[in-house]
């Protein structure tokens, strides 16, 4: 007979990893799969100055590093394997990824967030060769060089204020309906001499040859602007689709329905973190991971 | 021997998952000589930007870029790898 795991957590980000921790750390075999991402999100944060312990900072990668330090040591086992379904068989929950399928007693479900893509023409053909999704990773490739951050939250603006220190300029293109708040960060840069809004515009497509070499716009007086990369920095959606279709119940945004203790609709289901698009910080996606995996074992004791 | 540079660095999410992949693949190959290139050293991004290379991960072979930006697959490696031993 298949390992029947007692916890299988899908997704390795904070909210994955802290309750990989607590359930390991009880003793209860736990299983943790991921798509190659250990750390989710957070690992693209340059500098987390707010997560209680470290007052001087550390990166998100650092952070991560030790969740996951943490989480192995007590027994989780991590598996870079992807989820590609998932079924509520009464007593068990069948996983299934690409290597196969796990049968377990509860799951959690910490699979995060994704960055929406800017779907336009020339996406997916400039990935890598000018178009990207981390200014942090691939900000210092475009020393010297001009960039347009696409994007109207917070994220777009801190990261625009990163690449203008590298870059020659950076155009900061918020999208037709603007920034989403009057962030503090703004008016930095705004007064910054290497920035220049457009605000107003819509993105219609990316262009070059061999790399991009400029961008289209629409609703403005400016139709086209040369530059040598683009970092499309849009909001996040949840990537709980595959669960969600299975019975998890969720809200219009793909967001997981959970209660005060990370119960989802389906009993010994439960979700943590970004996924149930609550909080959005490494602190309380951990917060949640913690109860999530105390509400798990108070599932798995209670089972009959 | 081939010269395999993988460039990363410590931010890059999904670097991790890079790396496994590649070791998986030249794992028992003796005619690799693999080279991790921090792109957050000043070497490092100047001998990136030097290959063009505008995102991590990526992998260039005897100093041609093969793979850029995640996802990898195993096969198409080996497939480069294959056509470098040519």
């Amino acid at each position: 007979m298949e390992k029947v795991w007692d916890v299988i957590i899908i997704g390795a980000g904070p909210a994955g990893l802290t309750a990989g921790i607590y359930t390991a750390r009880h003793g209860h075999s736990t299983l943790m799969l991921h798509s190659g991402k250990i750390g989710g999100r957070a690992l693209e944060a340059h500098m987390i100055e707010n997560y209680p312990g470290f007052p001087k900072g550390l990166t998100g990668a650092e952070l991560m590093k030790l969740f996951h330090e943490q989480a192995t040591k007590f027994g989780a086992e991590l598996r870079p394997e992807t989820v590609i379904g998932f079924a509520d068989v009464g007593d068990y929950k069948i996983v299934s990824t690409r290597s196969g399928y796990h049968q377990g007693k509860t799951v959690v479900i910490a699979t995060g967030i994704q960055r929406k893509q800017l779907s336009v023409p020339g996406e997916m053909e400039f990935k890598g060769r000018g178009v990207s999704y981390c200014a942090v990773c691939d900000g210092p490739f475009f020393k010297d060089k001009v960039v347009a951050v696409i994007g109207s939250g917070h994220e777009a603006v801190i990261d625009a204020l990163h690449l203008i220190d590298t870059a020659s300029k950076v155009y900061a293109i918020p999208g037709k309906k603007g920034y989403s708040e009057n962030y503090p960060e703004l008016t930095a840069l705004r007064s910054n001499p290497k920035a220049e809004f457009l605000e107003g515009h819509d993105i219609t497509e990316i262009s070059g040859g061999e790399f991009v070499t400029n961008l289209k716009l629409t609703d403005g007086k400016v139709e086209r602007i040369d530059v040598d990369g683009v970092f499309i920095l849009l909001e996040h959606v949840s990537t709980s689709n595959i669960l969600v279709e299975a019975g998890v119940d969720a809200d219009e945004g793909g967001c997981v329905i959970v209660d005060r203790n990370q119960q989802t609709n389906i009993p010994g289901v439960f979700a943590a973190g970004d996924c149930s698009c609550m909080g959005w910080q490494v602190i309380t996606a951990a917060g949640d991971g913690a109860k999530a995996a105390l509400t798990a074992m108070k599932y798995l004791k209670q089972r009959p | 021997m081939i010269k395999l540079e993988y460039f990363h660095n410590p931010v890059c999410p999904y670097c991790p998952a890079a790396k496994n992949l590649i070791t998986n693949v030249v794992e028992g190959l003796k005619d690799i000589d693999i080279i991790y290139v921090d792109t957050f050293t000043d070497e490092g991004i100047v001998r990136g930007m030097s290959l063009d290379i505008m995102a991590v991960p990526a992998i260039a072979i005897n100093g041609v870029v093969k793979l850029t930006g995640w996802p990898f697959e195993a096969e198409d490696l080996l497939t480069y790898i294959n056509e470098a031993r040519k």
